[in-house]
C-alpha cells in the first residue's frame, strides 16, 4: 500500500492509490501513467514486477517472488523510494 | 502493477494559501488592490517577509509580485510558499472529510485514513533555488534550507547571475 505523497518544485507527486484522490484533485489536475507490470513467470514460478521507464531502458526487474501481494509490496515500496 | 500520479500545485483557495503565508512569517493582507510595478493589482494580498511589496493572487489565479530582479523578493520563496500550501491543502481536506491528521515537527502532514494506515504528505528536503536570479543564489538557498530546516544538497546553476525582467508568473 502506498503511503507517501511527495511536494517537490511545485509538483505534488505519489504511487497512485486511491486513498490519496481527493488530497491530490484538491492541489490541482492529475496525470496519471504507468510506472510498473507485474506479471506471472511460467519458467521460474514467481510473479515478476518490471520498471515501466518513460526516459530509459523498460524491463528492470524490480521484485519477485512466489506471493503476488509481497512482490507488488515490495514494487511499490521501490517506487515510492523513486519519488 | 502501479501507477505514478504527478499534480501541478495551483493555488486555488485563499484559507490555506494565507495559513502557508503565516507559517513561513508572512502577513496576509486579504482582498483589495494593491499597487506596485506601476499597476494596480486587485485580488488577494499577502505579505512574504523579506519582501518589499506584496503579492496578489488574481481571481483567475495569476500569482502577481514585483521581485525588481531580486532586490525585493526571493522568487524562491515562492516555491516554499507553494510546498507550504500544499500541505495545507491537504489539512484542510482531512478536516472536510472527517480525517485525523498531525503536522509533523519536519513540516510535514500524517494524515490517518478511515480504511486503513497513514499517509504522509512530505516535502522534498532537496533545496533548489530553480527560478532564482539575481547575486545571491548561495545566501538563498541558505534561506530556504533554513525554513525547510535541513539542508540536503546545494546546486546553483550558471543562469543565476541572470537578471530577470519578469515580475508575473502564472500561479501553476
Amino acid at each position: 500500500m502506498a503511503n507517501k505523497i511527495l511536494i517537490k518544485g511545485g509538483t505534488a507527486t505519489a504511487v497512485y492509490d486511491d486513498r490519496f484522490r481527493p488530497l491530490l484533485e484538491a492541489l490541482g489536475a492529475m496525470e496519471i501513467e504507468r510506472a510498473s507490470e507485474v506479471e506471472f513467470d511460467h519458467e521460474s514460478g514467481d510473479w515478476i514486477a518490471t520498471e515501466v521507464s518513460h526516459d530509459g531502458p523498460h524491463g528492470r526487474v524490480i521484485a519477485r517472488g512466489k506471493n503476488r501481494a509481497e512482490v507488488i509490496a515490495a514494487e511499490v515500496a521501490y517506487l515510492e523510494a523513486r519519488l | 502493477m502501479s501507477h505514478t500520479v504527478t499534480t501541478k500545485v495551483e493555488f486555488k483557495d485563499k484559507g490555506p494559501l494565507g495559513k502557508a503565508v503565516q507559517r513561513m512569517g508572512g502577513r496576509v493582507l486579504g482582498e483589495g488592490t494593491f499597487h506596485f510595478g506601476g499597476t494596480a493589482n486587485a485580488g488577494f494580498g499577502f505579505h512574504l517577509k523579506g519582501w518589499q511589496h506584496p503579492c496578489v493572487l488574481t481571481g483567475t489565479g495569476v500569482l502577481k509580485f514585483d521581485d525588481y530582479h531580486g532586490r525585493w523578493g526571493n522568487v524562491a520563496d515562492l516555491e516554499v510558499l507553494k510546498s507550504e500550501y500544499a500541505i495545507e491543502m491537504a489539512a484542510q481536506v482531512c478536516e472536510e472529510k472527517g480525517w485525523m491528521c498531525q503536522r509533523e515537527d519536519n513540516g510535514s502532514l500524517t494524515v490517518f485514513h478511515p480504511s486503513g494506515g497513514s499517509i504522509v504528505v512530505e516535502r522534498d528536503g532537496t533545496v533548489d533555488a530553480l527560478g532564482f536570479q539575481g547575486n545571491g543564489c548561495a545566501a538563498a538557498v541558505e534561506a530556504i534550507a533554513e525554513k525547510l530546516g535541513t539542508e540536503t544538497s546545494r546546486f546553483c546553476k550558471p543562469e543565476n547571475s541572470k537578471l530577470s525582467q519578469e515580475s508575473t508568473v502564472k500561479a501553476s
